[in-house]
């Protein structure tokens, strides 16, 4: 499992500064979840970790691959084109619009990286994918296009694609932002199943309560800043900065 | 004038009239095969970051795209030789004009269909491990497939009614053939006027199946889905 260390790390689109120096140190196992309001580069920081955006200055310890601007590396040797993709394959992620691949079945949506890209032998691919969806409740499904399932549901398969590729490192991108109260609570209940204590996990998330149960750790972002960063109980119940202070008022 | 000779003669010349549709269909479906492929190759190469490819790939196809059809197959058939020292027959250069032209317009249709995919699923694919090229194969483009076929559908019945200019380097197409009877004959109405019939028919007759082809594949995919979420 993966250390993911932060150091000074700055993310420009265009014009617009989003991070602005971000410092930050998970330990491998943690669960942070990353809290602020929109806008505060939440996504953003999640996204640099398995390389979906470039950072311009700083630098990110995921392992042992450090992304720095422009490019990664391991071991001071810069990582290929390919060697990039299969770095990205140690970080699964979760997205709040959950984009399964709308031609495939949900078997199909699931076996499709194992068997494609590392390939795993069809069967066993299978063998697994089924077993991962008679844990979370939806093998009758298995050869429905994800048009025919429900937000919940599809999300559930998305986490369930996710961990297919045994990642050492878990993102969740506001997982349950585009669900209703019910299912959110079904998403919830699966990602508290499958993260506590196990793979490092990054869960940027509006849910605090939920946060609060699940998390190690908090990040407090805001204006592209890490606020606060420290555990979770300390978080809730003695926040240090007015910010925090602020935010956990409000949202109890 | 007399047009109760038209049918009498479409029948007379009906071998010659047919062997120019057989050129007019050869010439279409070549090209288009061509341009299918191509037209792929340089939208891959107008949307990539290398500016190497990006550029030379960018001019190529607003060429072949702002050059009208008659002038290409001119400029194939008579100054490309010069500038590259191979000389073709008329044939293969009405393939390469009608290939560029119809590469320059499917490789915006392939961009425009590729663009439509949302970026979601580009993310996806990506945080999966998936590189570049596997996630077009596999991902992306079957997904744009949908919205491409009709465009593709659409070019291959331009390329055809664009196939009537190659008379003009003397490819024995169906306007050749109509040219000639008319040095002949002198009936200029009638003859013309089966041309244009011949490619107003066949013309429909293409759209018509292309259309069919269309909504099958769109209600094809339409209807596994509706049968797999009855199942």
């Amino acid at each position: 499992m993966s250390r993911i260390v932060f150091r000074d790390v700055h993310k420009r689109y265009g014009r617009t500064d989003v991070l602005k120096g971000i410092d930050l140190t998970i330990g491998a196992h943690d669960t942070v979840a990353i809290l602020g309001q929109s806008g505060s580069g939440k996504t953003t920081l999640i996204r640099c970790v398995n390389a979906l955006e470039s950072i311009q200055a700083g630098h990110i310890e995921v392992g042992d691959v450090t992304l720095l601007p422009g490019r990664l590396e391991r071991g001071g040797k810069r990582l290929s084109g390919r060697d990039v993709a299969r770095y990205r394959e140690r970080c699964g992620m979760v997205f709040q619009g959950f984009h399964l691949f709308p031609h495939f079945t949900v078997l199909q949506n699931l076996i499709e990286a194992p068997v494609g890209i590392r390939g795993l032998d069809k069967e066993e691919a299978v063998a697994r994918a089924e077993g991962l969806l008679r844990e979370i409740g939806l093998l009758d499904k298995a050869g429905a296009h994800p048009s025919a399932l429900s937000g919940g549901q599809q999300q559930r398969v998305a986490i369930a694609r996710a961990l297919m590729m045994e990642p050492d490192v878990l993102l969740f991108d506001e997982p349950t932002s585009a669900l209703d109260p019910v299912t959110t609570v079904e998403v919830l209940s699966l990602i508290r199943k499958i993260t506590v204590g196990t793979r490092t996990t990054l869960i940027v998330t509006h849910e605090i309560a939920f946060a609060r149960r699940i998390a190690s750790h908090i990040a407090f972002m805001k204006d592209g800043l890490i606020e606060t960063y420290c555990p979770t109980e300390e978080f809730f119940d003695s926040p240090r900065t007015e910010a925090s202070r602020a935010f956990v008022a409000q949202h109890h | 004038m007399d047009v109760s000779r038209i049918p009498a003669l479409a029948w007379e010349y009906r071998a010659v009239f047919l062997s120019g549709a057989g050129i007019t269909f050869s010439l279409t479906i070549l090209s288009m095969i061509i341009a299918a492929i191509a037209g792929l190759g340089f939208c891959l190469a107008s949307m990539s970051g290398n500016r190497l490819l990006r550029w030379p790939a960018i001019v190529f196809i607003e060429f072949f795209r702002n050059t009208p059809i008659l002038v290409l197959v001119v400029w194939v058939h008579f100054a490309l030789p010069d500038l590259i020292g191979i000389k073709f027959v008329a044939y293969v250069s009405s393939v390469i004009a009608l290939a560029f032209q119809s590469t320059g317009y499917l490789s915006e249709e392939y961009r425009a269909g590729i663009e439509a995919i949302d970026r979601g699923q580009f993310d996806a694919a990506r945080a999966l491990g998936m590189p570049y090229a596997y996630l077009m194969r596999r991902i992306v483009l079957p997904q744009a497939m949908t919205k491409l076929a009709p465009a593709l559908l659409n070019q291959f019945v331009l390329c055809f009614k664009s196939t009537a200019v190659v008379s003009v380097i003397a490819v024995p197409d169906i306007m050749y053939h109509a040219n000639v009877i008319v040095n002949e004959t002198f009936l200029s109405m009638q003859i013309y006027t089966i041309a244009a019939l011949m490619y107003f028919l066949l013309v429909f007759a293409v759209s018509a199946g292309a259309r069919r082809l269309t909504d099958a594949l769109v209600h094809g995919r339409a209807h596994a889905e509706w049968r797999s979420a009855m199942a």
